[in-house]
């Protein structure tokens, strides 16, 4: 193990977090959106030609 | 606002608050500087990781015994959010070992076995993808996440089975001063809340991907029956 100057270890530290913040964050959004489009999609006119499920 | 975005927006709010303790209250280490603050979120996600696919084990075992669909459901949506937090510890991982090995990537025990663990779920996931949706593909499945799972303990007690420049276990030998301790167990405990509202997400998302699948399979069918009528 080295020891790290607190500027290029705080360089890689925000780095990580940003990634995380990106990926995780991004996911969770994503998934929000296509469960939103689904949710509406389903509530939409059926193709069998009965009315939406409530 | 629907009640899946609500808990999504308290998850975030708890993952700030997770963000100012690792950020404002966690002390910084002598040794390693800022860049050890890695460690709260790395090590929470591997846990996270850990669960979901014990979530996928679970549900292959069920849907195996029973062919139940909820367990299929619950599998798909664990590998998903599995693989997702495995990604966020490996690049973690990596930009934690670049100041402090002087390298991103080193062959360990640790790190090589958490990229198999990473590739297995990205082969099951490739495998509903792939294969046309069904019974067969689930069962297939359910067989790679169940053997899947061997990989989980081996990631796990790697550091203890092996010579690993990886740390060991540090949470259990007791080896963090309290309030790394402390911020620790909230960030984990906001990371599995997160991940706990991922696989909700996503198993409802599964669930109205397979309403939609048998609602247009037979109009398929019988849209494939009325063919030769209309071109009559």
């Amino acid at each position: 193990m080295t020891f790290v100057s607190d500027a290029s270890s705080a360089a890689y530290l925000a780095v990580a977090y940003v990634f995380a913040v990106v990926l995780l964050g991004g996911y969770l959004g994503w998934s929000l959106r296509k469960l939103r489009q689904l949710e509406r999609i389903q509530k939409g006119p059926s193709i069998s030609g009965l009315p939406p499920k409530q | 606002m629907n009640r899946y975005e609500k808990a999504g927006a308290g998850a975030v709010a708890l993952m700030l608050v997770a963000g100012a303790a690792i950020f404002l209250y966690a002390p910084t280490d002598y040794l390693q500087g800022p860049v050890q603050r890695i460690f709260y979120l790395h090590v929470s996600s591997a846990i996270a990781a850990y669960g979901c696919f014990a979530v996928v084990l679970v549900g292959g075992i069920i849907y195996l015994r029973a062919e139940n669909p909820v367990a299929d459901r619950f599998a798909r949506a664990g590998a998903l959010v599995g693989l997702v937090f495995t990604t966020v510890t490996l690049v973690m991982g990596m930009l934690w070992a670049k100041p402090i090995w002087n390298t991103f990537w080193t062959w360990d025990a640790r790190l090589t076995s958490t990229l198999v663990l990473w590739m297995i779920y990205a082969g099951y996931l490739l495998v509903r993808r792939l294969a046309d949706p069904g019974r067969q593909s689930a069962r297939l499945a359910a067989v790679v996440g169940i053997f899947g799972f061997v990989d989980v303990p081996v990631v796990h007690f790697s550091v203890t089975w092996w010579r690993t420049v990886h740390p060991g276990p540090i949470i259990v030998n007791d080896a963090l001063p309290p309030q790394m301790l402390a911020t620790f167990f909230f960030t984990l405990a906001c990371t599995l809340v997160l991940a706990g509202l991922m696989i909700a997400i996503r198993y409802r998302i599964e669930t109205l991907l397979d309403a939609a699948q048998n609602v247009s399979e037979p109009a398929k069918i019988i849209a494939t029956a009325r063919e030769p009528e209309t071109a009559r």
